[in-house]
């Protein structure tokens, strides 16, 4: 066992975990953070997004230990309070939920996106949440929620 | 007819359940943790076909943290069929049960010979790589061809005297010989159809455990709580009511993957939890839910079309074979929903149907979104595509004198009450641009592409009656505060039925859709045959509806006594009560008023049990590359009648769900099998599920023909999208290349040869 210090969703963390566990058992299993989903397991399917210094990652094949001294945000981080993000509520507005079992991962995605760039393309989001599957939606809702977003996330 | 002001329904409002999908507050089977719980791990068969001769379970046994090991020889030898169909089948429609939970026989890789329950995932895992299995291996057969010829192994001993999946499915109507003797024209070819895999995004999961009530409760991934129930009660020789199913309450897609047992994992999980009398469970790999749980079924259809000079249908003979998989599971039904799809689209006087499914030594085949639909659909549309080629005929023209119009004779077993099919096609062919792009075009900047439209059109059901008892109770009442709760057990998968009952539920009651909360997936909430055969808003919103239409003349009832007035007189809208239309109380008041008076507002109701098809025509704008073979599509227009829209939004993300996943098994989604009989797709990359950067943009369009047997006229949406998607491309490619594409799906390496071929 080896311990680690990280922050998680704004908390500091200390956790002791398995040096060969991936971050996603950790999140699960270790501190009870149910929102990233495992879909496959082999980093396939995107349902176990989380942002690790502010880039989604695919918890589900990122080895624990590499958090140690980073931040880390989950789905359950991007509330402030009451307020919901405003990709969280446009995933709402839009349409874009149905199972919802993709839309931690595919929110998280799109977060990365519009982080780093603020006015994308329709393409440009097809392209960022790619390794994002989703067998709901056909993609158009979420493509749509995402680019609703980008508009709300540029003005503020 | 005075076109009535809805307040709630057929308006988009946000879904009930989106605040907890997108805060990662929402709770699926695989979220579920119980203090003590034990790890359930399958160990499944490497060979496709094989007696086990013995089971050594000794060293796992012995492993520190290993709790219980069931096998076939300690667990019930009771016979099930693990999906509704053949729970819920009336007489006499004969049950096919030929699954035990483990059997001393396996008819596929991946089927199931063990479990394990430990301490950990991880021991279970290593638990069941000390188990020792001595198998004599059986010859196996992987085809239909090669399971019907006469020497074939039978897969089933004790079933028959060959590998036919219960009985054919005959349909006639008329008399196919005169109708062909009357065609002046006839067209016929063969299509061959792949295996698709649902691919939820939630893997097969359950969680059985000795409830404090004593019960034996189930957390699962069904899509179909009660009749989960029924076979469980049945293989454990349980009573019904001392069982209780519940999704821990949201499903992570399901897709007719688990319209009864998730794969196996709730016979499992409860076998594990009776032999430990602990908390057990069991979640599929991603790769165990490719190999081992239902898939779409692979087979092959002929279809043969008579016409007559001026394009009209005589007679069409259509004749079915499908690879069933190991076990019966949907096969036989499967070859019902053929003939209906095949057959129920356009007026044939005369027609026939043979259909008939066949075990085999692959994974069991059952019901997959739009069941029976995609291959049938696109089997007689690509036919009669080329019908009006032959006649040099528009093909919407020369649908548009064939589609059937209500009150048509057809061979459904209910009527044609409504349809919208016609204005489908004329709204769906403006908005693709039908006339700009109906000629072969060539990109003049790059002669390697191609571009083009085709179209195909379809229907499906909105319950599943006659085929399997069919109903919903649905219990509605409301609480002295004025809030109102719905109970019902249908599933909320995805689908948003969650929402659009509360919908209709606070549309009857006139209270705003905050004051009502609906309990779904639950076998404590009256009896009900799950999400399946797109009837959760057809069925489930009936029952509902009239619920509350009971609920509200209690409460008018009631009203008009307090107010000494006749109920005429009084209205319920916005959360108010209307007096000589107007405000004289809030609805919270009035109730809070009955409560103080023993006076409670309820009714359970179930559903007037019923079917009604919907109807859609779709249009595909596509990109051949004619180097590389790959085809985009750029466009799809979905038309969509599916009668009234209760929230026309997630009416919308259902049908564009629906297209993608008929995009895939058009163009990319198939399973294969190596030559030892193994699965090479069990995994979301290997089997090439579209991605958010494989097609264009899909357009859904939304017509509402009124169903006089719906819920505010609504029928059934769910399952519609998938089929005509990959009739449209093919009609396309078929503009542009003047191939016919006979079997899917069209991959890159298949359109080459084809254009070889065609050189």
């Amino acid at each position: 066992m080896q311990n680690i210090e990280f922050t998680l969703n704004g908390s500091q963390i200390e956790v002791s975990i398995d040096p060969r566990e991936s971050l996603l058992h950790m999140l699960r299993n270790r501190l009870g953070v149910f929102g990233p989903k495992e879909g496959c397991g082999k980093g396939e399917c995107g349902a176990c997004t989380v942002l690790v210094e502010h880039n989604a990652v695919n918890a589900c094949i990122f080895p624990a230990g590499k958090v140690d001294g980073l931040e880390v945000v989950t789905i359950e981080g991007l509330q402030q309070g009451e307020h919901l993000h405003p990709i969280q509520q446009a995933f709402i507005d839009t349409g874009a939920v149905q199972c919802g079992f993709c839309t931690p991962g595919m929110i998280l995605s799109a977060k990365d996106l519009l982080d780093h760039h603020h006015k994308p393309s329709r393409q440009e989001i097809r392209r960022a949440i790619s390794g994002n599957i989703c067998r709901c939606t056909g993609y158009s809702k979420i493509i749509d929620a995402i680019e609703y977003a980008s508009k709300d996330v540029s003005k503020s | 007819m005075k076109k009535q002001a809805y307040q709630v329904i057929g308006k988009s409002l946000p879904r009930s359940d989106a605040y907890d999908k997108v805060t990662g507050k929402a709770r699926y089977t695989v979220d579920v943790e119980v203090p003590g719980m034990l790890h359930a791990k399958v160990l499944r068969s490497p060979y496709p076909h094989a007696k086990v001769v013995r089971i050594d379970v000794d060293r796992a046994k012995s492993l520190p943290g290993v709790a219980g090991i069931v096998t076939w020889e300690n667990t019930p030898r009771v016979l099930f069929n693990a999906t509704s169909t053949h729970t819920q089948s009336p007489p006499p429609f004969e049950a096919v049960k030929d699954q035990y939970i483990f059997d001393n026989k396996v008819r596929y890789v991946g089927d199931e010979v063990a479990a394990v329950a430990a301490t950990s995932p991880e021991i279970a895992e290593e638990a069941i790589r000390l188990i020792k299995v001595d198998y004599k291996i059986l010859p196996a057969v992987m085809t239909v061809e090669e399971a019907e010829e006469t020497s074939a192994p039978r897969i089933h001993e004790d079933k028959n005297n060959s590998n036919m999946i219960g009985s054919p499915i005959e349909n006639n109507m008329g008399d196919i010989q005169e109708g062909f003797k009357c065609s002046a024209h006839t067209v016929e070819c063969t299509y061959t159809f792949p295996v698709q895999k649902q691919c939820q995004l939630e893997p097969q999961a359950a969680l059985a455990m000795k409830a404090e009530d004593g019960r034996m409760m189930v957390y699962s991934t069904t899509q179909a709580p009660h009749p989960t129930r029924k076979i469980l009660s049945d293989i454990f020789s349980l009573p019904m009511n001392q069982i209780r199913v519940a999704n821990p309450p949201y499903v992570g897609g399901a897709f007719g993957v688990r319209i009864g047992f998730s794969a196996k994992a709730e016979p499992i999980a409860v076998a594990l939890a009776l032999l430990t009398e602990k908390p057990v469970k069991i979640v599929y790999s991603r790769d165990e839910d490719f190999i081992a749980s239902e898939t779409r079924h692979a087979g092959t259809i002929r279809v043969k079309l008579g016409f007559s000079d001026d394009g009209i249908i005589q007679a069409a003979d259509v004749e079915s074979r499908m690879n069933g998989g190991a076990y019966a599971s949907w096969s036989v039904d499967v070859n019902g929903a053929i003939n209906s799809r095949a057959l129920t689209i356009y007026r044939i006087p005369h027609l026939h149907f043979h259909g008939y499914s066949v075990y085999t030594n692959t994974t069991l085949a059952g019901a997959a979104r739009g069941f029976g639909a995609p291959a049938p659909t696109y089997a007689m549309e690509m036919t009669v595509d080329k019908a009006a080629r032959t006649l040099n005929m528009d093909p919407i023209a020369f649908r548009l004198k064939n589609i059937i119009q209500v009150g048509d004779a057809w061979s459904a077993p209910f009527p044609c009450r409504s349809t919208g099919l016609k204005e489908c096609m004329e709204r769906g062919k403006k908005r693709i641009g039908w006339d700009d792009f109906s000629k072969k075009s060539y990109d003049s900047n790059h002669p390697r592409y191609l571009r083009g439209v085709g179209m195909a059109v379809g229907n499906h059901i909105s319950s599943a009656f006659p085929f399997q008892t069919d109903y919903t109770g649905a219990n509605v009442y409301v609480l002295p505060d004025g809030s109102v709760q719905v109970e019902t057990a249908l599933v909320e998968m995805g689908t948003g039925v969650k929402t659009t009952l509360g919908q209709i539920a606070a549309e009857v009651l006139g209270v705003p859709m905050e004051s009502v909360w609906v309990k779904i997936g639950d076998t404590d909430s009256s009896y009900d045959i799950g999400g399946q055969a797109s009837r959760s808003l057809y069925a489930g919103g009936s029952a509902v509806k009239k619920a509350a239409e009971a609920v509200r003349e209690q409460i008018l009832a009631y009203v008009a006594l307090k107010q000494d007035c006749t109920v005429d007189n009084l209205d319920l809208r916005d959360g108010w009560i209307w007096v000589h239309n107007e405000k004289a109380m809030p609805f919270s008041e009035m109730t809070q008023d009955a409560d103080y008076h023993n006076v409670q507002f309820s009714r359970l109701e179930k559903h007037k049990t019923d079917n009604a098809l919907s109807w859609h025509a779709h249009f595909a704008r596509i990109k051949i590359d004619t180097w590389t073979g790959k085809i985009f599509v750029e466009k799809l227009v979905a038309a969509h009648d599916m009668g009234k829209a209760i929230n026309p939004q997630i009416v919308e993300g259902v049908i564009e769900g629906g297209v993608s996943m008929g995009i895939g098994y058009a163009l990319s989604e198939e399973i294969t099998y190596d030559h030892h009989g193994k699965q090479i797709q069990d995994s979301y990359h290997k089997y090439m599920l579209p991605t958010s950067m494989d097609y264009g943009e899909i357009e859904p369009i939304i017509v509402e023909a009124h169903e006089p047997s719906g819920p505010f006229g609504a029928r059934g949406i769910g399952e519609n999208s998938v089929a005509a998607v990959a009739p449209a491309i093919m009609c396309a490619v078929r503009n542009l290349l003047g191939i016919d594409v006979t079997e899917l799906p069209l991959t890159p390496e298949r359109l080459l040869k084809q254009i070889a071929l065609n050189k």
